[in-house]
């Protein structure tokens, strides 16, 4: 077995890899080439500093040529370990493990300072690999759904006089950059800016003074998603609640997905008001790199 | 009707669950079609109206939370059973089936012994 960098493979042959190594995951999460490439870019993945492990007894162009594939996104002092898997027959052969000191060694030559990754709640096998690599947890996140279905009729916030008010692009960008709740890597707002010609942007003012809030989301043919709602004034869960309506008033019979809303998030409830659920749940964990 | 005027499509990008499935219901003379993503499910069950769809939940493209939310708003497929067929852990997927309308799950790995009883079953209901 041989470590050799992601940018040394197309796209293609990446995500042939990638998804070889899922094959046989609970929740595999396949990928075509082009939403591969949509990831690469939307989370500033660096392919130079990613990693694949290769079976050296293997010619390339063979289906088993990459073993492992492991990539990193890279921002400012921090990078995000993501797409990590092993193909069922290499697991019992170090694979894992050379990829991800590989993934830590370019971290380390980068000199970023932190080292992030989400691993799924109750894959205890990975989770313990990454404590004994010296990963501490840092919060549980929510991946939310919500199919297409009627705007519920009870809701409190539902009032007269509610305004809507469109934001721009620009507005948007600058208003996440100023949010107060450290995002999680997905919902960055170096995400957003790459996806921004599918962004939009409302704010919310509720009726005599009772509140204002603001959602930005990215919406494509079939969903909408990276739901951010943030809360200006009044209070949280209602002003949060009226938000969420209006965004769903505007978008009906989209499907909803936001990933990593942290389980203790103040909005949550809003979002249960509004239908919607925790599909699963991923455990965040970081490295100080300055520990070694 | 017949077996053979029956349809049944299922939507799966694994070629291997594919085959196996294509070979569990080869003997029953169902026509069966196949789309490997979202979006060809999507417009293979519109052209095609089958009288039952299987439904991968992890597809490439779209998975089959959306997919599946998207036939239901179609009133061409109104009433066309969509039964989910995944590996996800059994209080995962009761609150998927249940949300997303699907008309029930059947697990991965899936049990050549009870499959074709268990397709014939959503097909009598449809």
């Amino acid at each position: 077995m041989k470590t050799i960098p992601a940018s040394t493979f197309t796209t293609d042959q990446l995500t042939d890899a990638y998804n070889r190594t899922r094959v046989d995951y609970i929740v595999p999460m396949p990928m075509t080439t082009a939403r591969l490439q949509e990831y690469i870019d939307t989370y500033d993945i660096n392919l130079t500093a990613s990693c694949t492990i290769i079976d050296d007894e293997a010619q390339e162009g063979e289906e088993d040529f990459i073993i492992g594939l492991g990539m990193l996104g890279t921002r400012d002092d921090r990078a995000w370990i993501s797409r990590l898997g092993v193909v069922p027959y290499a697991r019992r052969l170090g694979a894992g493990k050379d990829l991800m000191n590989a993934l830590l060694e370019a971290t380390a030559v980068r000199q970023f300072r932190h080292l992030w990754l989400e691993v799924i709640k109750g894959n205890e096998p990975a989770y313990r690999l990454f404590q004994r690599l010296g990963f501490v947890e840092t919060r549980e996140l929510l991946v939310l759904r919500r199919p297409p279905s009627p705007l519920p009729p009870d809701v409190p916030c539902i009032k007269e006089g509610v305004e809507v008010y469109r934001l721009s692009v620009s507005e948007v960008l600058t208003r996440l950059a100023q949010r107060r709740v450290r995002p999680n890597w997905l919902n960055e707002t170096e995400s957003y800016t790459h996806v921004q010609a599918n962004l939009t942007g409302i704010q919310v003012v509720l009726p005599r003074g009772e509140g204002c809030g603001w959602a930005a989301y990215e919406s494509n043919a079939l969903q909408l998603k990276r739901l951010c709602v943030e809360v200006l004034e009044g209070d949280e869960v209602e002003v949060a609640t009226a938000v969420l309506y209006q965004v769903h008033k505007q978008a009906p019979t989209k499907d909803a997905v936001f990933e990593n809303l942290p389980v203790d998030d103040r909005r949550w409830p809003a979002y249960q008001a509004l239908g919607y659920f925790d599909s699963f749940s991923r455990i965040e964990m970081v490295k100080d790199m300055s520990e070694g | 009707m017949t077996n053979s005027e029956k349809t049944i499509l299922y939507i799966e990008d694994n070629s291997a669950n594919r085959i196996l499935i294509g070979r569990v219901l080869g003997k029953y003379q169902y026509r069966l079609l196949y789309a490997e993503d979202g979006e060809t499910g999507l417009a293979t069950a519109v052209r095609e109206i089958p009288d039952l769809i299987l439904m991968d939940i992890g597809l490439p493209d779209f998975d089959g939370q959306t997919i599946s939310a998207m036939l239901r708003q179609m009133p061409a497929l109104e009433g066309v059973p969509i039964v989910a067929i995944t590996a996800w852990p059994e209080d995962k997927i009761e609150q998927l089936v249940t949300r997303y309308g699907f008309d029930g799950c059947i697990s991965k790995p899936i049990n050549v012994a009870s499959f074709p009883a268990q397709v014939a079953q959503f097909l009598v209901t449809a």
